[in-house]
């Protein structure tokens, strides 16, 4: 059963990356992406289409999907509540801030035209405080449920800081920030991917060193620590890697909503165990599956206009899990 | 041996029960840990289990002070039977008690034959073998007692501490995995700390008995605990009478002796 789940997944990242590349404004023949990676293709338009258009923005879905698929799992493992996403800890809230502040109070602050650099590196640089906030907190809370309440008030000063930015800035501005908060997948160098790549990587790695605290942690946290599971390092480590991923996902591509907080569940509910060492691999497929079917519908195949990737994933999604529970009857954690 | 020395134990500067001796804890024995509600049960077996709640006095398990004894050390000497609930209810009974085997797999527990068989003969003898692919939120209070007792006992440790282990079985069950558990404590010399409020059938198993009356924590043989007429000291209320001896739980009904 398990592994027929995966396979089938397997098989479903395949086909939704091969039809990724293939659909858009123009459509791309299947056996032609494999010329165009030997070499073996002489139109230039098609050359650039696939390897500097639609090749990243499908890498770059898969990664983003496996990303917050996995920083979701962490987070609802961790708070022990199934409506935790890769963002409760306030993450995407400081992004979006510092976003808000190099796009709305470039006035103020007396910098005038921003790149598209800036606004990355001003989202990086906003979740890293977060993250360095959250943990600096992390060590005078003991309890998780503290930790929780806290990442939810820094989101909401976040968004208050943000509100008043946005109310003092032109409307030029305002529709910059919020293209940004709309989310996307395109217009991202190999170099942006290769950065993505490593970090994911180094998440796994992570993600592998504490899967067996992870399963204790389903005990709760007093019998995982009568097992003898260092509490403190794992709630460090899944702190560490979930800011990592939320923190250059949300930079990259935006504060994408939904896919962290639902896949899990979807996991959950499709294979159905709570074991990480099968949920995390199933979420990771189901997240990346999942992000690029929205990828794909969102370019309005065979149109000339696309959709915001944040609007299609919980388009999609949200009906999808309320059909699973009305079908489950409850959603088990 | 679980050494209790000059133990005080309490939140802040409060102490709830205190014992100016040393109290020793042996291997093979059974002992029941009694006292009126909110006297500091629940706190002792924390105190001993996490060092929690200690104000004075230190607690040593084989002669090394707990404060020196690693997390992973200490999982592999003490287990504990909680009365929090705050698991996964979609784990299912065989995963609880193979991650319970947490102390001995490797570091991504990966489980040995050895430790699926110890877990099978543990289920086994705790009749839990029918249920073991059902998840915890589909069992009754009383199963899930019983897999939690299971579950300490798979972590296969010498010394256990329970908190109210039995509280939602019923009166058949109390009596029959408590005998369980005796038995169990003397074939593999542990030794099984239980708290109890059944003081009948928990009286007529134990082989010691750990009360907490009055600030005090005492530790006596159960001959000597019955001997001294503890319990009616513990317990002082117009509704029990305690002249029959230890068992003799009666209720003076007056209502339905008078017409």
């Amino acid at each position: 059963m398990k592994n027929k789940v995966l396979f089938l997944l397997i098989i479903a990242v395949i086909v939704l990356f091969i039809t990724d590349i293939c659909l858009g404004t123009v459509f791309i023949k299947p056996h032609k992406i494999w010329d165009v990676l030997i070499g073996a293709n002489n139109s230039t338009s098609e050359n650039y289409i696939i390897t500097q258009m639609r090749l990243p923005r499908a890498v770059m879905a898969i990664l983003t999907g496996a990303g917050l698929a996995i920083a979701g799992l962490l987070m609802q493992t961790l708070f022990r509540n199934p409506l935790a996403g890769p963002f409760v800890l306030g993450i995407s809230s400081g992004a979006g801030l510092g976003v808000a502040f190099v796009v709305m109070g470039s006035a103020v602050l007396g910098i005038s035209a921003v790149s598209g650099l800036g606004l990355v590196t001003a989202s990086v640089i906003g979740s890293i405080l977060v993250m360095m906030l959250i943990i600096l907190m992390s060590l005078r809370i003991k309890d998780t449920m503290g930790l929780l309440i806290v990442g939810l008030m820094v989101g909401s000063l976040s968004s208050a800081v943000v509100g008043i930015l946005s109310y003092f800035s032109s409307s030029e501005q305002l529709k910059r920030y919020v293209f940004w908060s709309l989310g996307s997948l395109g217009n991202l160098e190999w170099s942006d991917i290769l950065i993505l790549t490593i970090i994911l990587l180094i998440s796994s790695l992570l993600v592998i060193i504490i899967l067996k605290p992870l399963n204790a942690m389903l005990l709760g946290e007093i019998y995982a620590r009568s097992l003898g599971i260092n509490i403190k390092s794992t709630r460090w480590i899944i702190i560490i890697i979930t800011s990592l991923l939320a923190g250059s996902i949300t930079a990259f591509a935006g504060p994408i909503a939904f896919i962290g907080l639902a896949v899990p569940h979807l996991a959950r509910l499709l294979l159905p165990t709570v074991n990480h060492k099968i949920l995390i691999p199933t979420a990771v497929l189901l997240g990346a599956s999942l992000l690029l079917a929205c990828d794909i519908i969102s370019q309005l195949p065979f149109s000339n206009y696309s959709l915001p990737i944040n609007a299609v994933t919980s388009l999609l999604g949200a009906p999808l899990v309320i059909w699973l529970i009305l079908r489950k009857r409850n959603l088990h954690f | 041996m679980i050494c209790l020395e000059h133990i005080q134990i309490g939140y802040g500067h409060c102490v709830i029960a205190q014992n100016d001796n040393d109290i020793a804890c042996a291997k093979g024995k059974f002992i029941t840990l009694i006292g009126a509600n909110g006297t500091g049960k629940s706190t002792l077996l924390r105190a001993i289990s996490n060092n929690q709640h200690v104000i004075k006095g230190t607690i040593h398990i084989n002669n090394i002070n707990i404060n020196n004894i690693s997390d992973l050390d200490k999982s592999k000497s003490i287990a504990v039977v909680l009365t929090n609930r705050e698991f996964s209810q979609f784990l299912t009974v065989e995963e609880v008690l193979y991650l319970s085997r947490a102390p001995y797999t490797n570091f991504i527990g990966k489980l040995t034959p050895s430790d699926i068989a110890f877990v099978e003969e543990i289920m086994t003898d705790f009749e839990i073998l029918k249920m073991r692919s059902r998840r915890l939120s589909t069992l009754s209070d009383g199963q899930l007692q019983r897999v939690l007792i299971a579950r300490a006992l798979v972590q296969d440790t010498p010394y256990i501490l329970m908190d109210e282990p039995t509280s939602h079985l019923d009166v058949h069950h109390k009596a029959e995995i408590l005998l369980k558990l005796r038995d169990y404590c003397h074939q593999h010399q542990k030794c099984i700390i239980f708290s109890s409020h059944e003081l009948s059938i928990a009286l007529a198993l134990a082989d010691e008995v750990l009360a907490i009356h009055d600030l005090k924590l005492t530790h006596q043989s159960k001959a000597e605990f019955i001997a001294t007429g503890m319990l009616a000291k513990m317990f002082p209320s117009p509704l029990l009478d305690f002249k029959d001896g230890l068992l003799g739980l009666k209720i003076n009904d007056d209502k339905s002796k008078t017409p």
